[in-house]
């Protein structure tokens, strides 16, 4: 016997439970190429949002509607952490991403003859995680499929739409009036063979059990990982408080399950257009305690600022090691092992801030101040592309008197970046090569907007 | 000081300029230029806008194009005189030609291979020059003699001096003069954000991206003088100057030639148009024709000749002489063609005898402007004309206008947003949630709404989107417009390669070709005209008649009674929801009415408030009053309300004194796209010569009220009446020989506003008998049987869907007459043609075996074979030894499958209406049928119930949805007002099957169900493929 389970809102209920207010509105996760609805929140299905819609009607139906990206590989990892949950009631499991699940209920029988406990137990299990989910039991995986997904009550009657074979011959078979799997069987092997092809025939070999599935078995991670939307951009720790407790809270539940502890977490902020904050935090001996972690985060967090706002924030945790019997204590534990550069600038960000800590890159810009990028410490310099440029450039253009110098060649003309600027005004500055009274060459510039002059840097 | 600027490029140059060729004209005569060269890349596609700026200003405009050659440099040609345009006009055209759609090529020697005696080149040659560079050059300069520039640009860049050095080499190397340019791409630096977008929009990149491409300053504007002298030495400022004086062409002294086949040996132009004349009078007129009408085409005839336009008349009489030949329907539209001339020469069926020549115009003489003459052809024949053109006048002679697409606000969005760097999905989002109809106005607003200003590049994306609307994108193809040259077309304007192969266009749009006086024949393509031959085809052996366009029946009581009851499913023009509506209000009684009911139910006159009161003047609730006998006379035949294009634009001249030059203007302000500011720009001129003539301010306040609300939507009584005739001709089709007129409807489509299944409801709604699709009975078009004396419809295979028309024809031509006997005679006759298993089983589902098989479940099955050639329908996995003794039996359809099956086969059912077969099973909750509502009284609360076969939202300001529910009984018009509809959106938007409860609204004739609750029931509804024809 087997079960299956369907998800149709996996990520969406996953994201409500995270963030409650969500589900005070309408909100519905999108394909993003196709911009079709994929998943609703009850909200949304009470204002008649239905998946499949293009996302242009949805607005239409709710005008306060959350819109959020479907993210398949987000889903994918969430049923995971599903079975994972589920496979400490449940001993054969197979995914059938990115929705659904088959729990193998014949190792089970012994445990829970009654089948009413498979339910039970599942019902428990899955309670804490608030999914809307569809069962199915059948003889074979592909029954409880089709029985979960149609919710049918016997095999016969499960609707030709949801046998797993491609369109056209779904179609076909219901254009002969054979609308259910039952008229379907009916019909003799052989015959519909002759006239509906082999596949088909394989088809319903798989369906009765006569050719048996090849599942692959659900083996639970060894390392904890969990990324979270925030409902609203977050611009202070504080706002990172309540989300990352969470993603915590379900760190504690995998390791307590496991008998592990971490030594090492992973806090990843992602912002608009910012490259992604990592924020490594080592401890010298394990832990598996949220509130302790927790802690330890908010200690960490107070002395940094943000360096844009984060819209999204995934943990994760993979030196896992068996639990310790003697935490110590955290924040004392001694280091022995040298550090390599990578670990050594990693633990100088987590110290420092990562506004300190950088490596420099060119960058083809016609301003001095956007030639160059900052980019992750580390990474070897490029070419330059402007020629006749001053090695020596200041790291803030200061003003001069311009009667201490002579200018020798120019204007090269820039205006600055007007995208980065609130109004639409046209602000120049005029380069020139010049020498100053004292003999040396410098790289001044001209400010229209001010009428002053500044120097920027110096040649040779 | 004197400065020309000989090097600057429009917007024409696509995603290159930033400037209209209007702006950077204003700007040159603003900054003191003494001439400006627009010489856009390999076009000259800005000229004529360009042109008409400058008209009647100092600014000496210069036509120019540069050419880009990755060896040699860039190149820059300027037009001394008229032949040295057209020397531009073949190389631009040579060079597109050679290359695909939107691109061209170029080479520094074609330079040498083309006569260009009478341009001036300028030259930037490329530092990293190609080997050859001496040798080109000095080629050059024997090949231009004194007439060859080295370009000076300078933009204040890093590579200045360099650039500086090297011009001054080559000219003092191969002795050169040199001369300074600006390169402009902007009229004024505020463009430079933009410019840097349209950058990014071409590297498919965002601005800040751009990095080294992206321009660093805004020297690439037109500069001003002092600017100039200071980057400049004055010798090279000086050679612009002289420069510009060579350059002496005028765009409007361009003359167009006709061409002059259409014209026999030993006649003139004019002499013949005469004869032609004379013989259609007498064809038309076989008893003789009225004097009136002799007066008319003598006066006719005088002006033609007057204004030397009979080579025109005779193009298009070539033309329908070509289509009569051919039997190809035609019909000429546009107000030169409602003349006894058009009449005669048989462009047009409009008598203009019937119609009492209510028209204003023919051509006018004061004026000035070509006559305006569209015909339209029948949809599926039309290449047929426009190869004979070809054909006849040469693809070098003969070439399609051509159309600028221009940014909208959905482009605009989407283009300007990812330049800034927005992700594509949240662009999309914010279009997606544009307001349908509002998107264009108040755009703005609706975005700040969604929080876009929000985000720190918000700022940037509304400002620089409303800066890029209406921004040309690139030239694409008029619908079809021909220009016809006498001699080589390039002569005249650039000709380029189009999106469909063997076409041309040339790089003009219908406003130059308009404002050069140069002379287009429009070859449009109606698919009524099309309906129409096929019908009348049918009169002979079925209703014992035979008739033309021109011959049928006029002033009919019987058609406009029927109009009047709003049955008008299939009639030209008047068949939509809003029509149908109108209908029983207006009352058509005679030809003209149709001219105004085609005209009334339009944007503009629902927005200028013109529909009620001619309503209430037609019904004599409202007093007909003229402010004056000039205003009379135009008004006369509207009762004072104005309708029409034509009586605002005379209006305009009798009541404020405009002149015809002046009244032209504003035609034109009229018919650009979303022109309101421009027709502002005539408010206080024309309400001034209102009250200037004694008018009150009240009525002059009126009249520009209307103006502005007609704006783009005014539709011109020539081309109504035009229309009106196509309108009238189908109703009398439809009364008169119903049965034919649907399957020449039928055998049109796809056309028209309604499905072949509501087609079909309508027919039988008019108790014709439609006969199922027959494997024995039917073709591919759907035809006439005679049932009892009665003209009955056997509908074709062109409904069945996914069947090729050459597939089942080769079947078709072994059928024998007496038909197939059985199944097994129809396959073996069929063996030999290749009909695909898919084609059968298409045919099956759509029952057109039933006369020899059984049910279409069984027949299907039957027919259903496995592809042998296919290795994997071979069967490995079971053995095909296995008996098979006997097939398989299969139930047969109950009827709502049947149905479903019809839907998904034919798109349509003639068995019960799903309604009908609802109600029996009980599954609806009780309604009113539609043939019962007349029955009903005003006010009376209702409960309708159908599907949703159309949904409409005009463009009224009140917002209302109209919608049409269609049951086993017929149609019921559902009216939703804007705060209900936005309600109820999740009942109304998709439902298939729907359930209305309202009030019950009866106006005469017109009967609605004002929406007051309803419900969305598809899901009861057992059939998928039910479509709606949603918001056109």
């Amino acid at each position: 016997m087997w079960m299956y389970l369907q998800f149709p809102t996996l990520l969406l209920d996953r994201m409500q439970v995270l963030q409650p207010e969500l589900k005070e509105r309408p909100v519905v996760l999108f394909h993003e190429q196709e911009q079709r609805v994929m998943q609703t929140n009850p909200a949304a299905e009470t204002v008649g949002i239905q998946p499949g819609y293009p996302l242009s009607d949805a607005w239409l139906l709710a005008d306060t509607l959350g819109t959020f990206r479907w993210r398949e590989a987000r889903q994918r990892h969430l049923l995971q952490q599903v079975a994972t949950d589920l496979y400490q009631v449940f001993a054969v499991i197979s995914l059938d991403p990115p929705s659904g699940l088959w729990l193998d209920l014949a190792p089970m029988q012994k445990l829970y003859p009654e089948p009413q406990q498979n339910k039970l137990q599942l019902q428990q299990q899955l309670a804490p995680w608030e999914l809307r989910y569809q069962s199915g039991v059948g003889a074979t995986p592909l029954q409880a499929k089709m029985i979960a997904q149609s919710q049918v009550s016997t095999v016969a009657d499960i609707p030709i739409g949801y046998l797993p074979c491609p369109l056209p011959l779904q179609e076909k078979l219901q254009r002969m009036g054979l609308h259910t799997l039952g008229a379907l069987q009916a019909i003799p092997r052989a015959l519909a063979g002759r006239r509906l092809g082999k596949e088909l025939v394989v088809l319903l070999a798989r369906i009765q059990g006569e050719q048996r599935e090849s599942l692959h078995f659900f083996r639970p991670p060894v390392w904890f990982y969990q990324r979270l939307e925030l409902t609203a951009e977050a611009n202070s720790w504080q706002a990172l408080r309540f989300p990352l407790n969470r993603l915590l809270q379900d760190l504690e539940h995998f390791l307590e399950s496991r008998q592990q502890e971490t030594r090492q977490l992973l806090i990843t902020l992602y912002h608009r257009d910012d490259e992604p904050t990592d924020i490594t935090l080592g401890f010298a001996h394990g832990s598996y305690v949220a509130q302790e972690l927790a802690q330890f985060c908010q200690l960490k967090m107070e002395n940094c600022a943000l360096e844009a706002p984060v819209l999204e924030l995934s943990l994760q945790a993979r030196q896992l090691q068996p639990r310790h019997g003697d935490h110590g204590d955290l924040l004392q534990g001694p280091r022995q092992h040298k550090k390599s550069l990578p670990r050594l600038l990693n633990e100088l960000q987590l110290r420092l801030g990562q506004q300190r800590v950088w490596g420099v890159q060119n960058h083809a810009d016609w301003l001095p101040e956007h030639a160059w990028r900052k980019v992750l410490a580390g990474q070897p310099l490029g070419q330059a592309y402007v020629q006749d440029r001053p090695l020596w450039l200041l790291p803030e253009p200061r003003p001069v008197q311009i009667q201490h110098w002579v200018l020798l060649q120019g204007p090269e003309r820039f205006t600055l970046p007007w995208w980065s600027q609130d109004g639409d005004q046209i602000c120049d500055r005029d380069y020139w090569k010049a020498r100053h009274r004292d003999g040396q060459p410098g790289w001044l510039f001209y400010e229209h907007q001010h009428g002053c002059w500044w120097q920027h840097g110096w040649f040779s | 000081m004197s400065y020309a600027e000989l090097h600057c490029l429009s917007h024409y140059s696509f995603q290159r300029g930033a400037s209209s060729p209007e702006e950077l004209v204003n700007t040159a005569i603003a900054l003191g230029y003494q001439g400006l060269a627009i010489t856009d890349e390999c076009s000259v596609a800005g000229l004529v806008k360009a042109w008409l700026a400058a008209k009647e200003t100092p600014l000496n405009l210069i036509s120019g194009s540069e050419f880009h050659c990755s060896e040699y440099g860039l190149f820059v040609l300027l037009a001394k005189n008229r032949a040295g345009y057209a020397q531009l006009s073949q190389l631009i055209s040579r060079c597109r030609r050679a290359a695909e759609k939107g691109s061209y090529q170029f080479h520094g020697h074609w330079l040498l291979e083309q006569s260009l005696s009478e341009c001036i080149l300028l030259w930037r040659p490329e530092a990293q020059a190609a080997e050859g560079v001496a040798e080109l050059q000095d080629n050059l300069k024997t090949a231009f003699m004194g007439r060859h520039w080295l370009m000076y640009h300078r933009y204040l860049r890093t590579d200045d001096r360099a650039h500086t050095r090297w011009i001054k080499a080559c000219s003092e190397q191969w002795n050169w003069p040199v001369v300074a340019v600006g390169g402009a791409l902007i009229h004024h630096e505020a463009r430079l954000p933009l410019l840097h977008v349209m950058h990014a929009i071409r590297e498919h990149t965002t601005v800040a991206q751009l990095g080294s491409q992206r321009l660093p300053n805004a020297e690439v504007r037109l500069r001003e003088l002092d600017a100039l002298n200071q980057v400049f030495p004055e010798a090279w400022r000086q050679a612009s100057a002289t420069i510009c004086d060579q350059c002496r062409f005028d765009l409007g002294t361009l003359r167009y030639e006709y061409p002059a086949e259409v014209v026999p040996q030993g006649f003139t132009a004019n002499h013949y148009l005469q004869q032609l004349s004379q013989q259609g009078l007498r064809w038309r007129y076989p008893q003789g024709a009225p004097e009136k009408i002799r007066q008319q085409l003598e006066m006719e005839l005088a002006l033609v000749e007057e204004l030397d336009y009979a080579h025109f008349f005779l193009t298009i009489h070539d033309l329908v002489v070509f289509a009569r030949q051919q039997g190809i329907l035609h019909q000429g539209r546009g107000s030169a063609a409602n003349s006894v001339l058009c009449y005669c020469l048989g462009i047009t069926a409009v008598n203009p005898a019937q119609s009492d020549l209510l028209f204003e115009r023919f051509i006018s003489r004061e004026r000035n402007e070509p006559p305006d003459i569209d015909v339209d052809f029948e949809h599926e024949r039309r290449e047929e004309v426009i190869q004979y053109i070809y054909r006849k006048y040469g693809r070098d002679r003969a070439a399609l206008a051509a159309t600028v697409i221009t940014y909208r606000i959905r482009s605009a969005l989407k283009d300007v947003g990812k330049a800034l760097g927005f992700p594509e999905a949240r662009i999309q989002q914010w279009i997606d949630r544009l307001d349908r109809r509002d998107q264009e106005e108040g755009w703005d607003e609706q975005l700040r709404c969604m929080g876009i200003m929000n985000h720190p590049q918000g700022v940037h994306l509304l400002r620089l989107t409303q800066d890029i609307l209406r921004f040309p994108r690139h030239l694409s193809q008029h619908v079809g417009g021909f220009v016809i040259a006498a001699g080589s077309l390039s002569d005249l304007v650039p000709v380029e390669n189009a999106a469909m192969p063997e076409r041309t266009v040339i790089q003009w749009d219908k406003d130059d070709i308009e404002a050069l006086c140069l002379l287009k024949v429009d070859v449009l393509g109606l698919g009524m005209l099309t309906a129409i031959r096929k019908t009348l085809a049918l009169l002979p052996d079925f209703y014992h008649m035979n008739h033309t366009l021109a011959s049928i029946p006029q002033d009919d009581h019987g058609v406009y009674r029927m109009l009047q009851k709003a049955d008008s499913v299939g009639v030209f023009q008047i068949e939509s929801r809003a029509q149908m509506n109108m209908l029983p209000r207006l009352k058509p009684r005679c030809f003209y009415d149709l001219v105004i009911q085609i005209a009334i139910v339009r944007p503009g006159p629902i927005q200028g408030d013109m529909v009620h009161p001619y309503l209430r003047r037609r019904e004599g609730k409202e007093p007909v009053d003229y402010p004056g006998p000039a205003v009379q006379q135009v008004l006369e035949r509207t009762l004072g309300v104005p309708i029409f294009q034509e009586q605002v634009i005379k209006l305009a001249m009798v009541a404020a004194g405009f002149t015809g030059g002046e009244a032209d203007a504003l035609r034109r302000a009229m018919a650009s796209w979303r022109s309101k500011g421009k027709v502002m720009a005539f408010e206080e001129k024309l309400i001034q010569g209102m009250l200037g003539r004694g008018y009150s301010r009240d009525f002059a306040e009126r009249l520009f009220a209307q103006i502005c609300g007609f704006g783009e939507y005014g539709f011109p009584e020539s081309h109504a009446a035009s229309f009106a005739n196509l309108a009238y001709a189908s109703a009398w089709l439809k009364f008169h020989c119903p049965a034919a007129f649907y399957v020449g409807l039928l055998n049109s489509h796809p056309m028209g506003f309604y499905s072949p299944s509501q087609l079909i409801q309508d027919a039988r709604h008019h108790q014709i008998e439609v006969l199922p699709v027959c494997i024995n009975s039917s073709g591919w078009d759907h035809h006439l049987v005679a049932r009892d004396g009665e003209p009955a419809i056997r509908l074709g295979f062109r409904l069945v869907k996914g069947l090729q028309k050459q597939e089942i024809e080769n079947v078709l031509n072994l059928r024998p007459t007496t038909g197939f006997q059985n199944m097994d005679d129809f396959e073996k006759r069929s063996e030999s043609v290749v009909l695909s298993v898919r084609a059968k089983e298409q045919l099956a589902s759509a029952n057109a075996f039933s006369s020899l098989a059984g049910h279409r479940y069984q027949t299907r099955w039957d027919m259903t074979k496995l592809d042998v050639k296919k290795p994997t329908d071979q069967l490995s996995l079971l053995a095909v030894t296995e008996n098979f003794s006997g097939d398989y039996t299969l139930d047969a359809p109950h009827e709502i499958a049947d149905m479903s099956e019809d839907f998904a086969s034919l798109g349509l059912t003639l068995g019960r209406h799903p309604v009908a077969l609802l109600d029996e099973q009980g599954v609806l909750p009780h309604h009113r049928k539609a043939i019962e509502l007349g029955q009903l009284r005003h006010g009376q609360l209702v409960t309708v119930m159908g599907l949703v076969t159309n949904r409409q939202r005009p463009g009224t300001a009140s917002g209302v949805t109209f919608m049409t529910l269609e049951d086993d009984t017929g149609t019921i018009n559902v009216v939703l007002w804007q705060d209900l509809a936005k309600q109820q959106r999740r009942e109304w938007l998709k439902a298939r099957l729907l359930r209305v409860k309202g009030v019950l609204e009866m106006e005469g004739d017109v009967i609605h169900v004002i929406a007051g609750d309803m419900k969305d029931l598809s899901a009861r509804l057992p059939v998928a493929k039910i479509k709606s024809r949603d918001f056109h």
